[in-house]
């Protein structure tokens, strides 16, 4: 059995490493969830055959509550997998996850019920369920169809673990600040509220009343015209005569733009008609950055 | 004789969506046998959150053979003709006989279509379906390009014959390739079995903890439920939906039952019952002494090593964090509500948006309370209770609760609106009004609710089709659809004789009116075949003006339905076939209609006395009748002309020599047809 919520996340790596993923690093950029991270975005496109674990930190700057709230945070933690295409026994392999960690399948009742993932913000779609354990939502599982509005071929699996939830689930904790961060035998054991709450107070606070809306916007509309401008690029680099497609540089303008979209939205100052209008804004971002990988070398390439 | 087992073995099916799609297997896939001329004694399907079964008992070894006449060209046709007939049944011009027909004689050959094995059609069968099975919503999975709900794990296809060894039917869909086995619950019994026959399969089943029967783990669940309440000397408390659902959730249910913690005892029930059911599933159970809802049933997938310990612990802790939060916001809104009253809160609605093009839910508020004076008019409803019921039943948008928890809306206005004292009438219609919520939900009882229920859904439909936003194919985002279906369920069901026109009035440009009264028009037709009338009979009554008062359509529905399983309706079919078949090629032939009053002067004959005499009493009856909504008075009156219409055929010609008189007597004939139409349109009915 686990003992604290990091050793959740090493057995998770454990595990899905003996099961032949990459164990990659979070992506170091501010993200609204794991399938922002490009090793699911654009890794879900193509032909390549990819499989992936990691862990997300991501933001929801409106889900912020000062830290009061026992079961919401504006900045948690996701962990993900992407099985590339995803395999027969997918569930298999995630309920044998879930014995690593403690939740043992002959005590536990694990459910999959109907939940289909949609990010209008990635013009991605995929069908699936919610992972319920004891009536406990601890993961979400899709099989993605469309990324950037481009039909997936194969079809990826992507199991994301809410890990605070799981975490308060295994250890037996009803507010999340109260996890046990490390080990609690340890010299110095801490707990997520000791590491995480004021952070939490600040960024709500940030978050809905000071962050600067007109800076924000003006980013926006940079990080928007960066993004299209990449793209619009010539294909051959003028040093080495060949040519290189600049997804991945693209595609961060794009995650910038969604993130500082999310923060005016926490900050109260986009009306419904805006939002609609941002949302598709940053869509086609998306759609630009999906379209363009499937032109780069890594996109064409067929293992 | 055999018995064909086929099992579509897959990762979770949507609990809504198995039982359609075992009907759809089993009417599908018997409309092919039978197309197929593959005789069997019976038929059943299954479904369980992982399969889809159907099973065919006694099925033929092969399909019948029969043979077909067919005639070919008339003796003494040129002989090229001839050979060329031989040639494509496929034999030799002597085997061709010859026959005396009505025509004439002909060529003939009866060509024999051989019976094909039952193996090879249902091969062919299952594919086809397979690949045609009209998911709501479907997917593809790994590397396969074939679609289905979820990834399918294998497919098992095997005809058993007594006596034999089982076979299996190869299938391929797209590269996935049935096999003879199959597995049993996922976590208490994943091994691989293989079933010996149909009956065995479903006791295997069984033994490996799968209950394949839906209407047997529904059953269960119940009785289950029910007596762990009953030995607490508890209620449990019935809710059919949620059983539906969760059936459909478990392969082989464990009923528990666990305490609500005392802190939440105070928590309106309705809270309470509404947040275990919407998101952890849960019945609820009351307790006989107190009445309050003191315990929650959970349904597990699983017979646990602890016998239910762990899992009813972490449903009792994902329920307590719940409550919290409801218990949290509900104190918040007390304050709130204390501080200023609830109906205070309306202020807040300004800053709610209902629709960026149409307005906040002030404004909704606003034009509502309008389209309720009308309507409370309509219905000789007190209009001032109505108007304070509208101004009230939206809210509880702006409260903490139904912010936190949407589908608590009107439950929870309902619940501040008791707390304040007003009236009965006035916080059922802030609950009621939004009644019927889905297809199984009844319609509001009470006229209050039913005026405001009338005119949320007449401002909803209304304003969204000012702007131009309508539904279309599959998407209907602010679910128009329901908004007319409720709409259409409140004036049937409660039996509301009010026009579409006086709902929607001065509010529309009338081409964008006449619009929405289509669509309405629309679904009403859908949701009568729905309820199972016949599309003719629909066709026969729906018109542009019946369907402008849909409960007067509904009446006259129902009446001619039933109508015609009498003698009566053959002798008004009769009555009104021959005018109109003479009227039909006449107008036809002349391109004109016969519209004018027959000119009794023209007669000559007492039949058509006779015909005019009746014509004008009945046109009177029946418009008698059709002002009293007396449908079937008017059907019976029109059958009524039979006898003098028969008589006018027999005895009189039509195609008289003098023009004038012929003429008259089509007018006669469209006179006829002219009363029939006005009750209804006749010629679209089928003679049962």
């Amino acid at each position: 059995m686990p003992r604290s919520f990091q050793e959740i996340i090493l057995k998770l790596h454990e595990y899905w490493s003996a099961c032949g993923c990459v164990i990659l690093q979070p992506y170091d950029l501010e993200v609204g969830a794991g399938t922002f991270h490009p090793a699911t975005t654009l890794r879900a496109l193509g032909t390549d055959h990819w499989n992936a674990a990691y862990v997300q930190p991501s933001r929801r700057p409106t889900d912020g509550r000062y830290g009061e709230n026992p079961n919401r945070l504006q900045h948690f933690y996701q962990y993900q997998v992407i099985l590339k295409p995803s395999p027969s026994n997918i569930q298999e392999l995630y309920i044998n996850s879930l014995d690593k960690i403690g939740i043992d399948r002959t005590l536990h009742d694990i459910r999959f019920v109907e939940d289909d993932w949609e990010s209008p913000t990635l013009g991605a779609w995929g069908l699936g369920w919610e992972v319920w354990c004891d009536g406990m939502e601890v993961s979400q599982f899709t099989y993605f169809q469309q990324v950037g509005g481009i039909d997936c071929n194969p079809v990826s699996g992507e199991i994301t673990y809410g890990l605070e939830r799981i975490a308060m689930f295994v250890l037996g904790i009803d507010s999340v600040m109260d996890l046990p961060f490390n080990d609690p035998a340890s010299l110095k054991p801490l707990s997520y509220g000791d590491i995480f709450r004021q952070a939490e107070r600040q960024y709500s606070r940030w978050n809905f009343d000071v962050a600067n809306p007109d800076m924000l916007s003006e980013h926006f509309h940079d990080y928007e015209k960066e993004c299209k401008r990449i793209l619009a690029e010539k294909k051959m680099d003028k040093h080495l005569c060949e040519s290189i497609i600049m997804v991945q540089p693209a595609y961060d303008y794009c995650i910038k733009a969604s993130h500082v979209f999310n923060l005016l939205d926490a900050r109260g100052v986009i009306s419904p008609t805006e939002r609609q209008n941002f949302i598709a804004r940053v869509r086609d971002l998306a759609k630009m950055c999906a379209e363009a990988f499937l032109e780069s070398e890594q996109g064409q390439r067929r293992t | 004789m055999s018995d064909l087992l086929l099992e579509f073995y897959s990762e979770e099916i949507p609990a809504r969506m198995q039982e359609p799609a075992a009907e759809h297997l089993k009417t599908s896939f018997s409309s092919e046998l039978s197309e197929e001329r593959l005789s069997f004694e019976s038929v059943a399907t299954y479904s369980t959150p992982r399969r889809l079964v159907i099973i065919i008992w006694g099925l033929a070894q092969s399909s019948n053979s029969f043979s077909e006449e067919r005639r070919g060209p008339r003796v003494g046709a040129p002989p090229e003709a001839i050979s060329g007939f031989a040639n494509s049944v496929g034999v030799a011009e002597s085997e061709l006989y010859t026959k005396k027909v009505k025509k004439g004689e002909f060529h003939f050959y009866d060509l024999k279509h051989p019976g094909y094995s039952s193996e090879k059609l249902i091969k062919k069968i299952a594919v086809k379906v397979a690949h045609s099975f009209p998911w709501q919503k479907s997917m593809k999975w790994g590397e396969y390009s074939f679609r289905w709900v979820r990834p399918l794990k294998s497919i098992m296809c095997m005809l058993y014959h007594e006596g034999k060894d089982p076979r299996s039917i190869d299938l391929e869909l797209n590269g996935i390739i049935s096999s003879s086995y199959t597995y049993g619950h996922q976590i208490m019994s994943p091994e691989k079995f293989y079933p010996l026959g149909a009956k065995e399969y479903m006791k295997c089943l069984r033994d490996r903890r799968v209950i394949l029967d839906y209407t047997e783990r529904k059953n269960l669940i119940w009785a289950s439920a029910k007596r762990l309440a009953e030995e607490q000397e508890a209620e449990l408390i019935r809710d059919d939906s949620l059983l539906d659902e969760v059936a459909g959730l478990v392969e082989w249910p464990v009923i528990l039952m666990g305490d609500i913690d005392e802190e939440f005892l105070t928590l309106p029930r309705e809270i309470l019952q509404v947040s275990m059911r919407e998101h952890q599933k849960f019945f609820s159970v009351i307790s006989a002494d107190t009445g309050l809802l003191c315990k929650f049933v959970v349904v597990a997938n699983l017979e646990a090593r602890d016998g239910g310990k762990s899992v009813l612990e972490g449903n009792s802790r994902v329920l307590r964090s719940r409550l919290r939060d409801a218990k949290f916001f509900f104190n918040k809104d007390l304050i709130d509500i204390k501080n200023k009253k609830f109906e205070y809160l309306n202020q807040r609605l300004e800053f709610v948006t209902f629709h960026h093009r149409i307005g906040s839910q002030a404004h909704r508020v606003q034009e509502i309370r309008k389209i309720s004076g009308r309507v409370a008019k309509l219905l000789s409803v007190n209009a001032k209770v109505c108007d304070q019921a509208v101004n009230l039943c939206k809210t509880d948008l702006t409260t903490n609760v139904v912010r936190e928890f949407p589908e608590l809306q009107g439950v929870v206005g309902r619940i501040y609106c008791k707390m304040e004292g007003e009236d009965e009438a006035i916080y059922n219609a802030v609950s009621d009004h939004y009644k019927p919520l889905t297809q199984n939900d009844q319609v509001p009882e009470e006229m209050v609710s039913i005026v405001v229920g009338i005119a949320d859904r007449v401002f909803t439909l209304t304003s969204f089709w000012a702007i131009n936003e309508k539904p279309s194919g599959s998407k209907d985002p602010f679910a128009l659809r329901r908004s007319a279906i409720g709409l259409i369920r409140i004036l049937l069901e409660k039996r509301l004789s009010i026009k579409l026109t006086d709902l929607i009035e001065n509010d529309l440009k009338p081409e964008i009116a006449q619009d929405l009264c289509q669509f309405i028009a629309e679904r009403l037709r859908i949701h009568l075949i729905e309820k199972g009338y016949s599309h003719d009979t629909l066709q026969a009554c729906l018109n542009l003006s019946t369907f402008e008062n849909p409960y007067a359509a509904f009446v006259q529905i129902e009446q001619l339905e039933k109508f015609r399983k009498t003698e009566l309706f053959h002798k008004l079919i009769d009555a009104y076939r021959r005018p109109n078949n003479i009227l039909h090629s006449e107008e036809n032939k002349a391109k004109r209609k016969f519209e004018s009053e027959p000119s009794t002067e023209l007669f000559n004959s007492s039949e058509e006395n006779n015909l005019m005499d009746k014509l004008v009493a009945v046109e009177h009856s029946v418009k008698a009748s059709l002002a009293e909504r007396d449908y079937v008075g008017s059907f019976g009156a029109l059958a009524d002309l039979n006898e003098v219409v028969e008589a006018f055929f027999e005895n009189v010609t039509i195609n008289s020599l003098t023009p004038e008189e012929k003429e008259n007597r089509l007018y006669l004939c469209n006179k006829v047809r002219k009363i029939m139409h006005s009750v209804a349109n006749f010629s679209e009915l089928r003679v049962l």
